[in-house]
């Protein structure tokens, strides 16, 4: 039985591809499934410029990573987003078999 | 507990930017670290890697996860549980072009809005057409199918 979406988003602020990962997070805790979004080189940078929607994401029970390397070479504190810092582990983590992914690349 | 599932990742990376592709290459790596069996798509296998994208995409090949050409895209669309599509953004256009191979699985094409249809007759949905989109792709991975996001 799958419980879990998993989302992996890579892309920059202007592709709106946030805001589709964001619908569709919450799209899937109203089904109570659980969600963890992993970010990624530019889809550090969207969290960045988007600390509201992080906020709800967090607020609607969702587990939100983003790539340590990422974001160090981009300057962005994860910490002050609220943000895990993570690793490809966690990467690799979010496309267990268990779950279901949608990637935004 | 039981083990999870495999996974069969296709990476496909339709990118033309260097760091995109190296970027790409590297989460391929990052997703074998659980056990996954992942196969790379290049859309242009010639074309020079920057050093970091070279050595990633040796270490893939070191252990046995295939770097490969367009003409494998539809095999491998067709058996991916997890598919990241690694393309410069839109409205860049696009040379990874499903076939209807690709259409051996469940699968379903979701396109931002900006971009067209992959090949006419596959499954697709276009992202913020409607309201509506997010259920209709849970609906679709709840039942078991894969999604390609171009």
């Amino acid at each position: 039985m799958v419980s879990r979406l998993g989302l992996v988003l890579a892309t920059g602020p202007a592709t709106g591809d946030l805001a589709r990962a964001c619908a569709l997070a919450h799209a899937a805790r109203r089904r109570g499934l659980a969600v963890e979004l992993f970010a990624m080189h530019d889809g550090v940078r969207a969290l960045a410029a988007a600390p509201a929607a992080v906020l709800a994401l967090l607020d609607d029970g969702c587990e939100v990573i983003a790539c340590a390397t990422s974001a160090d070479r981009a300057g962005i504190d994860l910490a002050r987003l609220g943000v895990t810092a993570g690793s490809q582990d966690d990467h690799a983590a979010v496309t267990d078999g268990r779950h279901r992914v949608v990637a935004f690349t | 507990m039981s083990a999870p599932p495999p996974v069969r990742a296709l990476v496909a990376v339709e990118a033309a930017a260097p760091a995109t592709v190296a970027e790409a290459l590297r989460a391929a790596v990052g997703l074998t670290l659980r056990g996954a069996a992942v196969e790379v798509i290049l859309a242009d296998p010639d074309r020079p890697l920057l050093p970091d994208a070279a050595r990633a995409r040796a270490t893939l090949a070191l252990f046995g996860h295939p770097v490969r050409g367009p003409a494998h895209l539809d095999a491998a669309l067709a058996s991916a549980t997890v598919i990241e599509v690694w393309r410069d953004p839109p409205p860049a256009a696009l040379t990874l072009r499903p076939g209807p191979a690709a259409e051996a699985g469940a699968l379903l094409h979701l396109c931002r809005s900006t971009v067209a249809a992959p090949v006419a007759g596959v499954q697709v949905l276009h992202l913020d057409a409607d309201d509506g989109w997010p259920d209709r792709v849970l609906d679709h991975l709840l039942a078991g199918g894969a999604v390609a996001v171009w």
